[in-house]
C-alpha cells in the first residue's frame, strides 16, 4: 500500500516541476536554518556539562548591596574567601582559581611580540575539577620553583611538530616584568573542548595563593570555583556561608555571596563584562524565534500551494473516490506526498548544512562539538521532527482534498462556500508570511539603525587618530619615554592612564550614598592618568582648568600621602558636577575624597549600552603601570607607529608593544550588536525570498488556472494593463494588511530590545514603510512577470485550448 | 436487485426550490441492461449518480441487494458501491498520472486486495481486453476508444454486479462507439447488470428497457 503511495506521490512530484522546485527550495532553505540555529542553540546549551562534575562545580559570585532590591554583581571573590569555604566546610570538596586570559608566548623569534594565545590560569587544584585528559609527560607532578604550562594536542601539533616538547621551557613577552618568564612545558593535553567558558590553548599551573580573608573586606580578588559534595543543598549552603560571613567581617555593609553553577555560566554571565567566553540566552529566543518564522513560512508555502493545486487535482481525487478511496486512504495518499517533499528537502538541506558549517564556525568564532552530522542521535531526531512537521503541514491539505464530494469533483463544481473558506485560510496565511518577513525586516532596519547610531555618536572625546599602548608596567620609565615620544613627527599628545576607552567606567569605583536618593548607593568611577590626560583625550574643559604639573596636589607622586586623600585635585565631567552637587571648585567633596579644579563635558567611558556614569579623573605623576594614549596627527598614522616601535624597543627591549586604534576598540564594543545585525540580513533576506517564493507558486496557479478568463476579458476589450493589476492587486492588499499587522508587533519587540541600550534610537514612522514598501517592491516583482506574461498572452490561443 | 421509491431531490436557490428528481419510482432486476434517455437537464446524470450513490437525495426509500441504503452511514454507503457497483464515465476519467495497468489495478489496491492477486486480475482482464500490449502506456497516449476501454476495464476489475454508464460513448466516433456498446452487450449476455445513459437511440437500443426522463419525471409510455 504504501509502495503505491509512494509510487503516485513520485509521480505527482515529477509531473509538476514547478510547483516541485519552488515546495523543495522553500522547505530546504528553511530546514537548512533551522537545522543550522539549531545546532548553534544546541552548542549554547552544552556550555561546560560535558566534565564529570559539571553538576557540583559552582562560581563564587560576589554581590554589594546598593540599596533594598538592587546588588551589584562581580563573578570574582576575595582569594582567601575560597579557601577558608574548603577549610571550614566539608561539604566543600575542592576550591580553584580559574582564570581565562590573553598571554604572548615566545616561540620561535620572529616577532618580538610573540603570538597572542588564550590561556587558563588555574591552579593546581583544577586536576580535583575539571577532566583534563594527559597526553604526554606527567604535569600532576607540578614542579617548583617555575611556572608550568600544559599545552594541547593541536598547539603541539601547530608549535611543536615533530619533537617532544616537554621539558622544554617557553618564554612569554612580558607586559609587567622587564624579562620574559619561563614556562616549563610539562604536559600535552588533550584540547579543552570548545563549548566550554575554559575554551584555551595553553593552560598555566600555579600553587594556590595564600590569602587570609580581611575582616575589614579587603584583598586580591580572583575567580573561584568551588567543587561541592554531590547532593549539597546550595540554597542551605548559600544561606549559611553568608550568615557566617556577616557576622565574619567587621564591615558594616558585609558583601554577600551567591555559588553559580558552572552549566549556567556560559549564558548567564551578563554582569560579567570582561569574562570573555560567554553567551546570552537572549540570542538563544532570538535565533530560535527568527528560524521557527523561516519554516512557518516555508510550511505556508507548501500548504498554499498544495491546496491551490487541490483544485487541479479535483477530477483525480474523484476518481478514486468512485473506484473505492476512503477518505483516509486520500489522506495517506497526499500525506505521503507532503512527506516525500519533505524528506527530499531534508536531505538537501542536510548536504547544504555540512557545507555551510565551516562558515557557522566560522562566524561563532569557534569549532562547533556537537552537529547533527557528527551525533546519529541528533540527525534522528532533525528526521524525526521532519516527519511530524511534514504531518502538521501535509494534513490540512490533505483533509481539504479529501474532503470533495466525487459526483461535484467530476462535474468540476465545487461549492461555492469551501472554495471561498479555502481562499479565506490561504490569504490568511499569505498575510501571516508576510507579516513574518515584515517584522524582520523591521528588526533589521531598527538594529541597523542603532548600531549606526552607536557607532558614529559623538562621545565627547575624539576617537580617531587615538592610539593605545596595552597596559605594562613602565619600570620609571615611563616619562622618560613620553617625552622622547612627543619629539617625534606626527605625535602630538600623549598620557600614561590607568583608564582607556574599552577598560570600563573607570580604574576603579567607589559605593557613595546617592545624593538624590540616600537609602541607594551608587557606584562613582574613577579616571587616574597624568595630567596630559584630558588634552590627549581631548575632552573640552567647561569651567576651571586641567590639571598643572605646577600644583603638587594636581599630579601626586605615586606612594604620597596625598594619594587618596581630600585635598586631591580632580576633573569632574559635567554630569558628575551635577549630580555630585559640587557648585563650587576647587572645595573638597568628602564623599568621594577629592577637590574638583575643573569641569570638562561629558565624555563617555563605557559603550553606549551604558549609561553615563559618575566619572571624576584625578591625576598622578608617574604612573608605574597602566596603558599609553597617544594622539596622532591626522595623516601620519603609519610614521606613527614605526616611530612608536623603533623607540619602544630602546627602552623596552623584552617588553609587549601592544599597539591598538581606540576607534577600533569602540567599535568592537558593538560586536555582539555588528552579528545581531548580520544575522537580520541573513534571515530578512532569507524570509522575503520564501515568502516571495510562496506568492510566486500562487500566482502562476492563479494564472494559469483563469488563462480563460484572461483571454474573454481580452476579448471584451481589457487592457495588459488592467490584467496585471487584476492580479496584482489582490496581492498588494495583502501585503499592506501585513505591514499593518507586523508594525505594532515589530514595534513593542524592538522597542523592548532597545530598552537595553542606554543610548538609543528613536523608532520612526519611516522604518515601517521602509519595510512594508521593500515588501510591496519584491512582491510586484515576483508577481509582475508571471501577470504581464499571462496578460499579454494572444486570447485566441487560451480560448482556443479551452 | 435495486429498487428506487418516490426519490425527490432538489436544490434550493433563494426561497425558490429547484426539483433534479420527482417521485422517482425505478426497478432492476439483476441481469437487466436498462438505458436512461432524455435531453439535456432532465435529470439522468443526477438519476445515475443517485443509484451509484455518488450523491443524495433528500427524500424516498432506495433498496440496494435488500439493503437500504437511506438508512446507512456513509461509511457503509460507500462500502457496499465499493463492493458492487462499477462505473464507466463519458470522459473516461482515467488518473492521467498513472499508467493503463496501474489505472485498473487502483480499485483493488483500494479494496486492499494482495499484490500477487491483484497481478493476476489486473493480467486476466487485459488478457480479456486485449490491450496487454498498451499496460506501460499512459491515458493521454491512448485514443479516446482506447481509452474508454480501460475505463471500462477498469470498472470491471473487481467484479461488480452492476455497471453504471454515463453516456459512455459520448466522446467517441461512432465506430469506436460502436465497438464499447457491442462490449457492453456481450457483458450483459454475461449476465452482468447495465444501466446506462445515453443521448442516442441507437445505442438505447441495445438495452433491454428504456426509462424516459423529463425534468427528472419518469415519463410513463
Amino acid at each position: 500500500m504504501f509502495k503505491n503511495y509512494f509510487k503516485n506521490a513520485w509521480r505527482t512530484f515529477t509531473k509538476n516541476r514547478i510547483y516541485s522546485f519552488i515546495n523543495i527550495l522553500g522547505l530546504t532553505i528553511a530546514l537548512c536554518s533551522c537545522m543550522i540555529v539549531a545546532t548553534v542553540v544546541i552548542d549554547d546549551l552544552s556550555y561546560d556539562k560535558q566534565w564529570s562534575k559539571s553538576e557540583n562545580i559552582y562560581r563564587i559570585v560576589t554581590k554589594n548591596k546598593m540599596s533594598d532590591n538592587s546588588y551589584d554583581r562581580f563573578p570574582s571573590s576575595f582569594v582567601g574567601l575560597g579557601l577558608k569555604l574548603k577549610a571550614d566546610y566539608p561539604e566543600v570538596e575542592a576550591v580553584t582559581g580559574l582564570e581565562l586570559t590573553d598571554e604572548r608566548l615566545k616561540i620561535n623569534d620572529d616577532n618580538p611580540n610573540g603570538i597572542k594565545v588564550n590561556v587558563l590560569r588555574a591552579d593546581t587544584s583544577v586536576w580535583q575539577m575539571l577532566d583534563i585528559k594527559v597526553l604526554k609527560g606527567n604535569p600532576r607532578k607540578y614542579v617548583e620553583g617555575t611556572s608550568n604550562i600544559l599545552i594541547s594536542e593541536s598547539f603541539k601539533d601547530k608549535f611543536f611538530h615533530n619533537e617532544d616538547p616537554v621539558g622544554k621551557t617557553i618564554y612569554n613577552v612580558p607586559a609587567y616584568y622587564d624579562k620574559p618568564s619561563p614556562r616549563l612545558i610539562t604536559g600535552v593535553i588533550k584540547d579543552l573542548p570548545s563549548n566550554s567558558i575554559f575554551r584555551s590553548q595553553v593552560i598555566i599551573l600555579q600553587k594556590p595563593r595564600s590569602e587570609e580573608l580581611s575582616k575589614q573586606q579587603e584583598g586580591s580578588f580572583t575567580e573561584s570555583y568551588i567543587l561541592m559534595k554531590p547532593g549539597t543543598d546550595m540554597k542551605q549552603f548559600t544561606k549559611k556561608v553568608n550568615t557566617w560571613y556577616t557576622g565574619y567581617v567587621e564591615d558594616k555593609n558585609p558583601y554577600q555571596f551567591e555559588f553559580q553553577p558552572l552549566s549556567n555560566v556560559y549564558l548567564h554571565s551578563d554582569f560579567a563584562p570582561y569574562q570573555e567566553v560567554k553567551g546570552d540566552y537572549k540570542n538563544i529566543f532570538i535565533l530560535s524565534g527568527v528560524a521557527l518564522l523561516l519554516l512557518i513560512i516555508a510550511c505556508i508555502n507548501f500548504i498554499n500551494l498544495t491546496t491551490a493545486r487541490a483544485i487541479q487535482r479535483l477530477k483525480e481525487t474523484g476518481v478514486r473516490k468512485i473506484l473505492g478511496a476512503g477518505r483516509s486512504q486520500l489522506i495517506a495518499q497526499f500525506l505521503t506526498e507532503s512527506l516525500l517533499f519533505f524528506v527530499i528537502a531534508s536531505v538537501l538541506a542536510s548536504l547544504v548544512y555540512q557545507v555551510s558549517l565551516p562558515a557557522v564556525e566560522k562566524f561563532i568564532g569557534h569549532n562547533l562539538t556537537r552537529t547533527f552530522l557528527s551525533r546519529v542521535q541528533l540527525l534522528l531526531a532533525f528526521y524525526g521532527a521532519v516527519l511530524v512537521i511534514s504531518f502538521l503541514t501535509g494534513f490540512y491539505p490533505a483533509w481539504i482534498m479529501s474532503g470533495f464530494k466525487p459526483a461535484a469533483t467530476l462535474k468540476g463544481k465545487l461549492f461555492s462556500w469551501s472554495r471561498t473558506g479555502q481562499n479565506f485560510v490561504r490569504k490568511s496565511l499569505v498575510i501571516l508570511q508576510f507579516s513574518f518577513s515584515i517584522i524582520v525586516l523591521i528588526a533589521l532596519i531598527v538594529v541597523q539603525r542603532q548600531v549606526s547610531f552607536m557607532k558614529n555618536r559623538p562621545i565627547g572625546f575624539d576617537k580617531n587618530d587615538l592610539l593605545k599602548i596595552g597596559s605594562v608596567s613602565w619600570g620609571g620609565k615611563g616619562q622618560s619615554f613620553k617625552s622622547e615620544l612627543l619629539n617625534q613627527p606626527g605625535i602630538l599628545n600623549a598620557s600614561i592612564t590607568s583608564w582607556s576607552p574599552g577598560l570600563g567606567a573607570g580604574y576603579m569605583s567607589r559605593a557613595i550614598e546617592d545624593p538624590r536618593r540616600p537609602d541607594k548607593k551608587v557606584n562613582v568611577w574613577y579616571v587616574n592618568g597624568d595630567a596630559d590626560f584630558a588634552k590627549t583625550l581631548g575632552l573640552q574643559l567647561q569651567r576651571g582648568r586641567f590639571f598643572n604639573k605646577n600644583f603638587y596636589t594636581d599630579a601626586v607622586p605615586p606612594d604620597s600621602a596625598y594619594t587618596m586623600g581630600i585635598n586631591r585635585s580632580a576633573i569632574l565631567t559635567s554630569y558628575t558636577e551635577k549630580f555630585l552637587n559640587a557648585n563650587k571648585l576647587n572645595e573638597g567633596l568628602s564623599n568621594v575624597n577629592i577637590t574638583p579644579v575643573g569641569v570638562v563635558a561629558d565624555f563617555n567611558t563605557e559603550s553606549l549600552k551604558n549609561p553615563m556614569q559618575p566619572t571624576i579623573i584625578t591625576a598622578e605623576d608617574s604612573l608605574n603601570q597602566g596603558v599609553m594614549l597617544v594622539r596622532v596627527k591626522p595623516g601620519s598614522e603609519k610614521n606613527a607607529i614605526a616611530s612608536i616601535t623603533k623607540l619602544w624597543r630602546q627602552f623596552y627591549h623584552d617588553k609587549l608593544l601592544d599597539i591598538q586604534w581606540v576607534d577600533e576598540i569602540i567599535e568592537s564594543q558593538y560586536k555582539s550588536e555588528s552579528k545581531l545585525q548580520q544575522l537580520f540580513i541573513f534571515f530578512s533576506s532569507l524570509s522575503m525570498f520564501l515568502a516571495a517564493l510562496g506568492i510566486l507558486g500562487l500566482i502562476v496557479h492563479a494564472t494559469t488556472q483563469r488563462t480563460k478568463e484572461i483571454g474573454i476579458r481580452k476579448v471584451l476589450g481589457a487592457s495588459a494593463g488592467s490584467i496585471v493589476r487584476l492580479f496584482s492587486n489582490d496581492f498588494l492588499k495583502l501585503i499592506l494588511l501585513a505591514g499593518i499587522i507586523a508594525s505594532p508587533i515589530a514595534w513593542w519587540a524592538m522597542n523592548k530590545w532597545l530598552q537595553g541600550f542606554a543610548y538609543r534610537i528613536d523608532i520612526s514612522w519611516w522604518m515601517f514603510a521602509v519595510a512594508v514598501l521593500s515588501a510591496v517592491v519584491i512582491a510586484s516583482i515576483t508577481i509582475g512577470y508571471q501577470s504581464i506574461k499571462a496578460a499579454v498572452a494572444n486570447p485566441v490561443e487560451s480560448l482556443r485550448t479551452e | 436487485m435495486l429498487e428506487l421509491k418516490g426519490i425527490y431531490k432538489w436544490v434550493n436557490t433563494g426561497n425558490h426550490r429547484t426539483f433534479l428528481l420527482k417521485d422517482v419510482d425505478m426497478t432492476v432486476q439483476a441481469g437487466e441492461f436498462i438505458s436512461i434517455m432524455g435531453p439535456s437537464g432532465s435529470g439522468k446524470s443526477t438519476l445515475l449518480n443517485v443509484i451509484g450513490m455518488l450523491d443524495e437525495f433528500n427524500e424516498g426509500e432506495y433498496i440496494f441487494m435488500n439493503e437500504s441504503v437511506h438508512k446507512l452511514k456513509e461509511k457503509q454507503r460507500s462500502s457496499l458501491y465499493k463492493q458492487y457497483i462499477g462505473f464507466v464515465f463519458q470522459a473516461y476519467h482515467l488518473i492521467d498520472e498513472l499508467t493503463v495497468y496501474e489505472n485498473i489495478e487502483t480499485p483493488l489496491i483500494y479494496q486492499n486486495i494482495k499484490t500477487s492477486e491483484r497481478k493476476a486480475m489486473v493480467a486476466d482482464i487485459l488478457d480479456r481486453f486485449q490491450i496487454v500490449g498498451k499496460k506501460d502506456l499512459f491515458p493521454t497516449q491512448l485514443s479516446g476508444g482506447q481509452q474508454q476501454l480501460v475505463g471500462i476495464a477498469r470498472a470491471l476489475i473487481a467484479n461488480p454486479k452492476l455497471l453504471l454508464a454515463d453516456e459512455p460513448t459520448g466522446n467517441l466516433n461512432s465506430k469506436q462507439g460502436e465497438e464499447i456498446m457491442n462490449l457492453f452487450k456481450q457483458l450483459n449476455d454475461e449476465g452482468m447488470t447495465i444501466i446506462q445513459v445515453t443521448h442516442s437511440e441507437k445505442n438505447a437500443a441495445y438495452g433491454s428497457h428504456i426509462i424516459n426522463l423529463l425534468d427528472g419525471m419518469i415519463q410513463k409510455n
